[in-house]
């Protein structure tokens, strides 16, 4: 791997698109922990953030020679990962599953006093599930927003360009966000 | 409380993301200092905020090691690969192997169970041993081959849900209007499967009655991601993903799929 120290990104790409398909480990190691950070912000669960990971991959090597030579790779895996994850989550809710976090009525039956804890040290397990039961308060699209910002750091301009939504968009959405997590969490009645 | 209190109000979830600009944040932060309920309401945030960033900073490794998830690309990009491409550098060489094993099982099935009955033998015992033999063998072929066709179906369903679900994460267009995606690669996909719709229907001989309803569902919507020019309207993908969802026909692929593949 390390011939490849010192590589950019899009040269990477100019290989992979000219066939050289050795380029692709570097692009990996590179960004498989960013966008398992980012799978994982948004579905919560290790096997399918690990699948979204792996589509993305896939589909940087199969798309390569239609990706803009110019291209971010980075920003360009994170838009597939995040889409890939949205799908993801879209259909295993559609098909009730339990893996998709916690189940909604759950949260009716967490304690306020506890979720203000559950701010207060997220170290903990029960802590934890609090937040992923938070989230389930949300649509996907706030999910998705919420977890590029807070998991990815992207700006709100990039947000919109990764999920190719209208900045106004992305700042009511995160809004939005953040004060159904509030609620969610007990904060209301604090 | 300002003029412009209610409209800073809205903004408070992006100041406790730290999203706002600087020109915005001390703006913000002026109205705050003196708003007693917004100051309250930013705490609150800005708790949920601290939440969200506690989590993300939790180490979280992948659950498998990097060689790993390189083994498992890599063994989906050939696994999903329809036509090796020559140019490429990785030995294709195993999968081909298998393929050519499986290939020759299958044209061994057919050939059995289409070959002439053997020429009579010199006496009465080796005939009835020969014809029974030929006859379990062309039930074993049979058989061989309706697995193989309905692992095909199985295959060909999985791939057209693979497109039907990376359609509605096709990139951007480079160079054309805002909202419109790139679907090249999905409508040639699509395209290369209808195909192979074609082909495994007509050489089915029954064995996929059963999926029938959801092969034609998804040959519907393959027709029409097909049909869609290189830069298409992100509406237009978005109409055809409501149409998917409306269907259940990603959940009707899993349930067909899985049926025709069980023992």
């Amino acid at each position: 791997m390390d011939r490849w120290n010192g590589v950019a990104d899009t040269d990477l790409l100019a290989r992979l698109r000219g066939g050289d398909d050795d380029a692709l480990s570097p692009l990996m190691v590179r960004h498989e922990r960013r966008l398992y950070g980012i799978a994982y912000g948004y579905l919560r669960n290790s096997e399918d953030a690990l699948e979204v990971v792996q589509d993305a991959f896939v589909k940087l090597f199969q798309q390569s020679e239609r990706i803009d030579a110019r291209a971010e790779v980075g920003a360009w895996l994170t838009r597939v990962a995040i889409n890939a994850a949205i799908d993801r989550y879209r259909q295993k809710k559609r098909r009730g599953s339990r893996e998709v976090g916690v189940e909604a009525e759950d949260l009716q039956h967490v304690p306020a006093r506890h979720e203000r804890d559950a701010l207060d040290n997220l170290h903990n397990d029960e802590s934890r599930r609090a937040l992923e039961r938070a989230l389930l308060s949300l649509n996907e699209r706030q999910r998705a927003v919420v977890t590029l910002r807070h998991f990815s750091d992207l700006s709100l301009d990039e947000i919109a360009s990764t999920l190719g939504v209208r900045l106004g968009t992305v700042k009511s959405s995160l809004n939005r966000a953040l004060a159904r997590m509030k609620t969610a969490l007990g904060e209301a009645r604090a | 409380m300002t003029l412009f209190h209610f409209r800073y109000r809205r903004r408070l979830g992006l100041l406790a993301s730290s999203a706002l600009d600087l020109r915005e944040t001390e703006a913000m932060s002026r109205h705050v200092a003196e708003c007693a309920s917004c100051r309250t309401e930013l705490a609150r945030l800005s708790r949920v905020v601290e939440a969200f960033r506690a989590d993300a900073a939790l180490d979280r490794p992948l659950p498998i090691s990097s060689e790993a998830l390189r083994t498992r690309v890599l063994a989906r990009i050939r696994a999903s690969s329809p036509e090796p491409a020559a140019p490429r550098t990785w030995s294709l060489a195993p999968a081909m192997a298998a393929l050519g094993v499986a290939g020759a099982f299958v044209l061994a099935g057919v050939l059995a169970t289409r070959a002439p009955a053997p020429a009579p033998g010199p006496g009465p015992g080796p005939l009835l041993a020969s014809a029974d033999t030929a006859l379990n063998d062309a039930a074993f072929y049979e058989r061989l081959e309706k697995t193989h066709t309905r692992a095909n179906a199985a295959r060909y369903l999985a791939e057209a849900q693979d497109v039907l679900i990376q359609v509605r994460a096709a990139a951007d267009c480079p160079d054309s209007p805002r909202d419109s995606v790139d679907v090249t690669v999905e409508a040639q996909t699509s395209r290369s499967l209808l195909k192979r719709r074609a082909a495994l229907v007509s050489g089915s001989r029954g064995t996929l009655v059963a999926a029938q309803g959801v092969m034609e569902e998804v040959e519907g919507v393959l027709q029409q991601v097909a049909e869609l020019p290189k830069c298409t309207r992100r509406q237009d993908v978005d109409a055809i993903a409501r149409t998917v969802e409306r269907r259940n026909l990603l959940m009707k692929i899993d349930l067909v799929a899985q049926e025709l593949v069980a023992p």
